[in-house]
C-alpha cells in the first residue's frame, strides 16, 4: 500500500459551487519525491494545504480522500489532526519571513513543535533543537538559536524553518515553492539539504513547483497541473524525454535552452468559473482536436506509469 | 560605428546605515564599475542579491548618485547636462521592475498611466495620447478595454505588460529592467522575454537587464557581465559564453541553475557558503571564501579585470 494516497480530491469555494481542485488522485510510496507542476492558479498549492487539512480562507472540501500511512485524514476529530500535524506530515512555505514568527527566536519556534508533540525537558528540548538545526546545516547553532527570523538571510531562515518542520519527526513533507524566493545558489543548497533529508531519512517528499529545472533535479515522480486537473504524470526521466500532453510539451519547449526558445505559450489559463464544457486546455492547444471542444478527456494510461489527459492518445 | 546609449566609468558607491544605535556605518555596494551600452545592444547583469546589480541600475537611471564616477547618457557626463538637455534625454532613459504589483499606482487607471509620461513628456494632446496608447497596448498584446481597468483587475503578467508599454509611450532608447520576470511563471516569462526581444529589434532597443536567472540574461543580452560584493568580475560576450573558461563563480552560477534538459542532479555540492556582507568584506578576492580554486595569494590582493581573448574580461589571478 503506498505510504500517501489521494483520491478524487475535489476542493473549491465555500460560498458558491466551484470546484478549483477537480478529482485529483496520486500515489506516493515511501522516500519517493513527487513534483507537482504547474502555473499559478492551477491548484497546486491548495493541494498541498490539504494533504494537511489546511485550507485558506474561503476554501473547502466538497469530496476525496487523502489517506497518511493508513489514516483516513478526513474521517478524523479535529483534535486528531493536530496531532498528526507536524508529526506525521509538515509543511514549508514560500516566503519564510512571513511564516516565521517575527517576535519568537527560532529557537523557541522550533521548542514549541517539540513541546506539543514529545514529553521533553526543557534541557532536551534545546539540546534538541540545537541538533536539529546542526542538521540543516545552519551555522553556530547554539548562537543562532538565539536569533529572531529577521536577523537571518533568506537562506537561513528557509533552514530554520525546514529545521522546524522536521522538529516533529514527520514522515511526509509538503514543499510548497520553497526556493522562489531565493538566489539560484542558495535554491540549490536548499535542494540539495532536501534530498539529503530524503536519502537519509527515508523523507517522502511532495515538491511543488513551477520550475521545469528544478522539478527535474529533485523529483521522482511527476504529476503535471492544468487549471486544477492532473493533465500528465509520469516518472521524471520519461517525462521530459517523452512528453505526450501538448501543454507539457510546450511548456518544456517555452523554456529558455542556451539562448534560445522555442515556442511560446500564448493565451492564458482558461477561467473556470465559466465552467468549461470541453478539454480545458483546448483554448490554447496547438491540435485543437474536435472532441476536445465539446467532450472534456479522462486521464488515461498510455505506458506503464504513464497517464495523460488528451483525446490525441485515444 | 554604433552610438553609446549609456556609459558609466569607475563607479564608486556607498551607502551608510545604523547600527548599534547610534553608530553609523558606512559600507561600498560598487567597487569601480565601467561599462557601456550601444544603440540596438543589450547587457545582461548576473549576480545574487547584495551584488549591486540594482544599485547600479538606479545610478544608470539617475535615481541615485554616485560617490566616484561619471554616468554619460548619449556620451554627454550627466554632471553637465543643461536643463533643457536633461529634459530631452530622461524620458529616453526607460525602467521595467520586478514587481508589477507595486510600481503601478492602484488608483489610476490603465489609461492615466499611459497617458501621464506622455503628456509630461511628449506633448500635451490627450487625443494624440490615446491614440498612441491604444498602438502601444496592442504591440504588448493587450486589448485597448484594459484602458478602463485599474491595475488590481490585471493579472501579474498583463501588469507586465502594462508596465511595458508605459515606458514605450515616450519611445525610449535604452530600458533597465531589473529582474522582469521573476515574479512571473515560467509560461508567462516566456511571453513577457518574447516580446522583449521583438521591441529589441523593431526599435533598435538597448536594454540593461539585471537578473539573478541565467536562461533569462542569455537568452536576451548580447553581453553578459558578472557581478560580486559590488565589483564586475568577468565580462564575456554571448557568443562565446558556452565555449570559454569563466571566472569562479560564474561556474558556480552556472552549477547551481536547475537546467530542465539534463538529467537528474548528483548534487555534487559545488555551491559554498553564502556572499559575504558588504560591511565585512573579505580581504583580497572577495570570492576567496567560497571559491574551490582558492590559493595564499588570493587573500592578499584584489585581481583586476584582464582581457582574455576578443571577448572577454574575467578578474580572477588563476586565468
Amino acid at each position: 500500500m503506498p505510504f500517501l494516497e489521494v483520491k478524487d480530491l475535489v476542493l473549491g469555494l465555500k460560498d458558491k459551487y466551484l470546484p478549483l481542485v477537480d478529482k485529483v488522485s496520486f500515489s506516493l510510496e515511501k522516500k519517493e519525491i513527487l513534483g507537482i507542476l504547474g502555473e499559478s492558479g492551477c491548484g497546486k498549492s491548495l493541494t498541498g494545504f490539504a494533504l494537511l487539512r489546511l485550507f485558506p480562507p474561503g476554501i473547502t472540501r466538497y469530496s476525496g480522500e487523502v489517506i497518511i500511512d493508513g489514516i483516513s485524514l478526513y474521517d478524523l476529530p479535529e483534535e486528531e489532526v493536530l496531532k498528526l500535524r507536524g508529526r506525521k506530515v509538515a509543511i514549508i512555505l514560500q516566503d519564510p519571513l512571513s511564516s516565521l514568527n517575527p517576535v519568537l527566536t527560532i529557537g523557541e519556534q522550533i521548542e514549541e513543535v517539540l513541546k506539543y508533540h514529545f514529553n521533553l525537558s526543557k534541557e532536551e528540548r534545546r539540546e534538541r533543537a540545537i541538533k536539529l538545526l546542526k542538521e540543516v546545516g545552519m551555522p553556530d547553532p547554539e548562537i543562532r538559536i538565539k536569533s529572531y527570523p529577521h536577523q537571518l538571510s533568506g537562506g537561513l531562515r528557509q533552514r530554520a524553518m525546514i529545521a522546524m518542520a522536521l522538529a516533529g519527526e514527520p514522515e511526509l513533507l509538503v514543499a510548497d515553492e520553497p526556493t522562489t524566493a531565493l538566489d539560484v545558489t542558495l535554491q540549490t543548497q536548499i535542494l540539495e539539504l532536501l534530498y539529503e533529508l530524503n536519502q537519509k531519512k527515508n523523507l517522502s517528499i511532495v515538491f511543488i513547483s513551477h520550475d521545469l529545472g528544478i522539478i527535474r533535479w529533485i523529483a521522482n515522480r511527476v504529476c503535471v497541473f492544468y487549471a486544477g486537473e492532473i493533465v500528465e504524470t509520469a516518472p521524471t526521466e520519461e517525462l521530459f524525454k517523452n512528453p505526450l500532453h501538448p501543454y507539457t510539451q510546450t511548456l518544456i519547449e517555452s523554456y529558455p535552452k542556451e539562448g534560445k526558445i522555442k515556442k511560446v505559450l500564448k493565451g492564458g489559463v482558461v477561467n473556470l468559473a465559466e465552467k468549461p464544457k470541453g478539454c480545458r486546455y483546448f483554448e490554447r492547444c496547438e491540435i485543437s482536436c474536435e472532441e476536445g471542444k465539446e467532450k472534456h478527456p479522462e486521464l488515461i494510461s498510455v505506458k506503464k506509469e504513464h497517464w495523460v489527459r488528451c483525446f490525441k492518445y485515444g | 560605428m554604433a552610438k553609446s546609449v549609456v556609459e558609466v566609468k569607475n563607479i564608486w558607491k556607498s551607502y551608510e546605515i545604523k547600527r548599534w544605535g547610534f553608530k553609523r556605518i558606512s559600507f561600498y555596494a560598487l567597487i569601480d564599475v565601467s561599462l557601456s551600452v550601444f544603440e540596438g545592444e543589450s547587457v545582461g547583469i548576473l549576480g545574487e542579491s547584495g551584488c549591486g546589480k540594482t544599485t547600479l541600475g538606479k545610478i544608470i537611471l539617475d535615481l541615485e548618485k554616485p560617490d566616484k564616477g561619471e554616468v554619460l547618457w548619449f556620451g554627454k557626463g550627466l554632471k553637465n547636462l543643461t536643463k533643457e538637455e536633461y529634459k530631452i534625454f530622461r524620458p529616453k532613459i526607460q525602467a521595467v521592475f520586478q514587481d508589477p504589483y507595486s510600481s503601478l499606482n492602484p488608483r489610476y487607471k490603465v489609461s492615466d498611466i499611459l497617458l501621464e509620461p506622455y503628456l509630461i513628456n511628449v506633448e500635451k494632446d490627450k487625443e494624440k495620447g490615446l491614440e498612441k496608447a491604444k498602438e502601444v497596448l496592442s504591440l504588448v498584446g493587450l486589448r485597448v478595454e484594459v484602458l478602463d481597468k485599474y491595475p488590481h483587475a490585471l493579472s501579474g503578467g498583463e501588469r507586465q505588460r502594462v508596465a511595458l508599454a508605459r515606458t514605450l509611450m515616450v519611445s525610449p532608447s535604452l530600458i533597465v529592467l531589473d529582474e522582469p520576470t521573476s515574479a512571473l511563471d515560467t509560461t508567462l516569462a516566456g511571453q513577457i522575454l518574447e516580446l522583449l526581444k521583438e521591441f529589441k529589434r523593431s526599435f533598435n532597443l538597448s536594454y540593461i537587464l539585471i537578473s539573478h536567472s541565467l536562461p533569462v540574461v542569455l537568452y536576451l543580452s548580447d553581453w553578459i557581465i558578472v557581478m560580486y560584493l559590488g565589483r564586475v568580475v568577468e565580462i564575456c560576450k554571448k557568443e562565446v559564453f558556452f565555449e570559454t573558461s569563466h571566472h569562479p563563480y560564474t561556474l558556480m552560477l552556472l552549477n547551481a541553475y536547475p537546467d530542465p534538459f539534463s538529467p537528474k542532479a548528483l548534487f555534487s555540492k559545488k555551491v559554498k557558503g553564502e556572499i559575504a556582507s558588504p560591511l565585512f568584506r573579505p580581504t583580497g578576492c572577495e570570492f576567496h571564501p567560497r571559491c574551490e580554486e582558492a590559493e595564499k595569494f588570493c587573500k592578499d590582493s584584489v585581481p583586476q579585470l584582464r582581457k582574455i581573448g576578443d571577448s572577454q574580461y574575467i578578474a580572477c589571478f588563476k586565468r
